[in-house]
């Protein structure tokens, strides 16, 4: 059950209607059950067990560290426990497939259906290890609620791919949430719809464009490898944050706020602000978690502490996201980039305030372009099915350019009429891909970069026409539900973060 | 939130809702979309099966079927009416099976030949698009669905809408009857060059999960069909043998599997119906007509040497 299907809309409606007939007391009971019945319906027994265990562990630890004296030598144990059970439950989700189908441990649950899937498991996991490490540290008391504690792990808008929510900011809701308002509900679904727009339209759309590369690589280079990657970056953009708002637009509708987890990207100056700006939970999770006590550990490397910790915590990251060695080369890669930063950005700060660029637009620009193809460059592994893949793209994106060569003597020689050239042209720029498939693509773009791009779209004459005109907002609503119904793909396809 | 709150939002959406329906309706029937009538074949296969006097032979399964046997000279080899009852594989086995299973008769032997595809994960269930286009074509096949597909539903006509939009921009109108013959066998359009890029995937993939409810379904056709008096075999799909080598332990292990639990015969090995690469005109399972020949050939020998079809019998042509 996806936030993309039919299905779920009916599930949500349904939860959405009992949840606010029911008492106020025992609406945590509601979403609880739907939140379980949620995880249940991806019809992968493992993972009830991975949620009861995580919750259960984490429950119990909590309470342990809660009620044992800060002074306690004991107590580092028992965080460490905590953590350390939390993180054996991730590893055994997700190497369970491998342990059993490789060793043939256990022949019955070889034919369990769904055994590869570990979706949700490691965003709840990092969820309870900061939970546990947070009361460690003083800084939220433990809950003493189950139910409420259940429910702040498996709450189902953000259960699946985040954002990955801080107890201190979702247990206060949980206990009391907002009260609904016209504005909320009109905010909520506009939100949903957009983030249903860039899935649908948009990233499953580029998906095809990208897939029609990556899959096929021997048959491409240059031109299309750098097209195909630019393509990827805006198919995950609007894969991950299309997700997200869906899931902050539903999570609204229930009364609570989820944390943003994207802001502008692509719009990002340096390495540093690409990473306050892209999954902003999960960054700001290893930054916390990770970076932070690494570097205070690593200190007396004095100007190499920095580095060394952004190395070691970007390698972890890759490694979160799956056994594979593209993703530890796509970690290693922002690890390389982010200790660059570190040690090269005084002496750019410096450059810059000298020659007086700090506001220039032109650097500002050059700083985006040069952040979004870094960003691309190490998306490359991130796609790629393989390594080798992987380094066949990132080797011949500056081979096969000599078709600009065959197209300019092709017009100087005999026109633009040339039939070689142009078949040639349409097999680089676009893949050999039906025509249609690139205009709904197109549209889609553009109305991302009309709507994403402006600094502040309420304020815009479109926006107060929106909030001023009930007619012109009904239009707009109908817009977004025919695109989506008419421009998505034929193909229904899952997220990209699903596998993590 | 206040009842009176959530009953206005609820109104509100109802109206949306209805004014949606409504403007796509006209939208769609003034725009009036030309089809996507290539599925109509499961509705031309029906009447098939209804005017083919019996008994007869009925080959079921995906496009391997409609590829993969000339079902005149298989007739003709047989003895026997044959029917070419070849859907398409991600309609999947359950709605073609249910679709199929009122038309049997006492004396009919069905020859089931699923696409590996049916014995993993949902593919026995079918694929959205696939039977958003089998509605749009026919909608009279949803009395095949069953819950798994029921559940569904409000997806797959989205799907369905959606396609009826797309079919404004692209060329997807194609005439149904054109492409089949008399038998219901695909035509491969003359001067078909067979392609040389055709990928050597495996036909089942490390993560695929075996599914044992495609047992429980194949299962129950054949009881309902041994009800009526009327036989149930199955053989294996025609594949390409390089496609077949990648995926030699896979096949092993499945062979085992529906051997243990299948309560009808399987009249050969994943193996016997793996054919030479150059027999392959468009993808790893689509048979040449060289291929169609040759594995016709091989049908009708293991019907007959394993005592299925006792040449002789029967009529040779179906009808009309």
């Amino acid at each position: 059950m996806q936030f993309t299907t039919a299905g779920f809309w009916i599930f949500f409606a349904a939860v959405f209607c009992v949840y606010y007939l029911v008492r106020p007391a025992w609406r945590w009971v509601v979403l609880l059950a739907a939140s379980l019945y949620f995880y249940a319906a991806l019809g992968a027994p493992q993972l009830i067990v991975a949620l009861a265990l995580v919750t259960g562990i984490s429950y119990i630890v909590g309470r342990v560290l809660a009620g044992s004296s800060a002074k306690s030598a004991k107590r580092k144990v028992i965080l460490w426990l905590g953590v350390l059970l939390n993180l054996a439950v991730l590893i055994i989700i997700r190497y369970l497939p491998i342990l059993i189908k490789g060793l043939v441990l256990f022949p019955y649950l070889a034919s369990l259906p769904n055994l590869a899937i570990s979706v949700g498991v490691s965003f709840y996991v990092f969820q309870a290890i900061s939970y546990l490490i947070d009361i460690y540290y003083e800084e939220i008391p433990a809950e003493s609620h189950f139910g409420y504690f259940s429910l702040s792990i498996s709450f189902f808008p953000k259960l699946l791919q985040g954002p990955i929510e801080r107890a201190s900011i979702l247990l206060p809701q949980l206990h009391k949430p907002k009260a609904l308002t016209d504005e909320m509900i009109r905010s909520a679904l506009l939100l949903f719809a957009w983030g249903l727009f860039k899935k649908v339209v948009i990233a499953d759309r580029l998906g095809i464009l990208v897939g029609a590369v990556y899959d096929n690589l021997p048959q491409y280079t240059g031109a299309s490898l750098w097209l195909a990657t630019f393509y990827y970056a805006l198919q995950i953009y609007c894969d991950f944050s299309g997700y997200t708002d869906m899931a902050i637009g539903l999570a609204r509708l229930l009364g609570i706020n989820l944390s943003i987890n994207f802001n502008k990207p692509y719009l990002a100056v340096s390495i540093a602000d690409f990473w306050r700006r892209w999954h902003i939970s999960f960054s700001s999770w290893i930054f916390d978690y990770i970076f932070k006590p690494l570097q205070m550990n690593l200190r007396r490397w004095k100007i190499w502490a920095s580095p060394a910790a952004l190395l070691v915590t970007f390698f972890l990251s890759g490694i979160w996201h799956g056994a594979s060695w593209g993703f530890v080369i796509w970690g290693l890669l922002h690890g390389i980039y982010m200790a660059a930063y570190a040690l090269l950005a005084p002496c750019e700060k410096k450059f810059l305030r000298r020659f007086n660029l700090e506001k220039s637009i032109v650097v500002r620009f050059v700083r985006i372009v040069f952040t979004f193809l870094l960003v691309c460059f190490a998306w490359i592994f991130f796609r790629a099915k393989t390594l080798t893949d992987g380094w066949y793209v990132a080797s011949h994106l500056f081979t096969g350019w000599d078709f600009i060569t065959r197209l300019i003597n092709g017009f100087t020689h005999h026109g633009l009429a040339i039939a070689g050239t142009g078949i040639g042209l349409q097999q680089i720029l676009t893949f050999n891909i039906p025509i249609p498939d690139l205009i709904f693509a197109a549209i889609g773009v553009l109305v991302l970069l009309a709507v994403e791009l402006p600094e502040n779209l309420a304020n815009s004459r479109m926006g107060i026409a929106f909030q001023k005109y009930t007619v012109f907002r009904w239009f707009v609503y109908w817009l977004l539900a025919i695109s989506i119904l008419a421009l998505g793909t034929m193909v229904q396809t899952g997220f990209v973060y699903f596998q993590f | 939130m206040s009842r009176n709150l959530l009953f206005r939002w609820m109104s509100k959406g109802l109206i949306f809702i209805s004014i949606f329906i409504v403007t796509t309706g006209i939208l769609l029937g003034y725009l009036s979309t030309p089809g996507l009538s290539f599925y109509r074949m499961f509705e031309a296969k029906d009447k098939l099966l209804i005017s083919t006097l019996g008994p007869r032979v009925i080959t079921v399964g995906g496009s391997n079927v409609i590829f993969g046997q000339d079902s005149e000279r298989l007739s003709l080899l047989l003895g026997k009416a044959v029917i070419d009852d070849g859907l398409a594989a991600p309609f999947g086995m359950r709605v073609t099976l249910n679709n199929l299973a009122p038309y049997v008769h006492s004396g009919d032997i069905v020859v089931i030949s699923p696409e590996y595809l049916n014995f993993f994960d949902d593919g026995l269930e079918g694929d959205n698009y696939y039977l958003a286009l089998l509605l749009d074509a026919f909608p009279k096949a949803v009395g095949s669905f069953e819950l798994p597909q029921y559940i569904r539903l409000p997806d797959i006509y989205i799907m369905m809408v959606r396609g009826k939009f797309q079919a404004l921009f692209t060329n997807s109108s194609k005439t149904p009857q054109a492409e089949f013959n008399r038998f219901g066998d695909q035509i491969i359009p003359p001067g078909t060059v067979n392609s040389p890029n055709i990928p050597s995937d495996s036909f089942i993939s490390d993560n695929q999960v075996f599914n044992p409810a495609a047992v429980g379904v194949f299962n129950r056709f054949a009881r309902q069909v041994k009800a009526k008096g009327a036989m149930v075999v199955m053989v294996y799909p025609s594949a390409r043998m390089t496609n077949c080598w990648t995926t030699e332990n896979s096949f092993k292990q499945l062979d085992t599997t529906l051997r243990n639990h299948l309560e009808f015969p399987i009249l050969d090995h994943p193996f016997d119906s793996c054919f030479a690469d150059n027999l392959f005109f468009n993808t790893y399972y689509h048979l040449d007509n060289d291929g169609r020949e040759l594995r016709t050939q091989q049908l009708a020998e293991l019907l007959i040497d394993q005592g299925v079809v006792k040449v002789g019998l029967g009529i040779i042509s179906p009808g009309k």
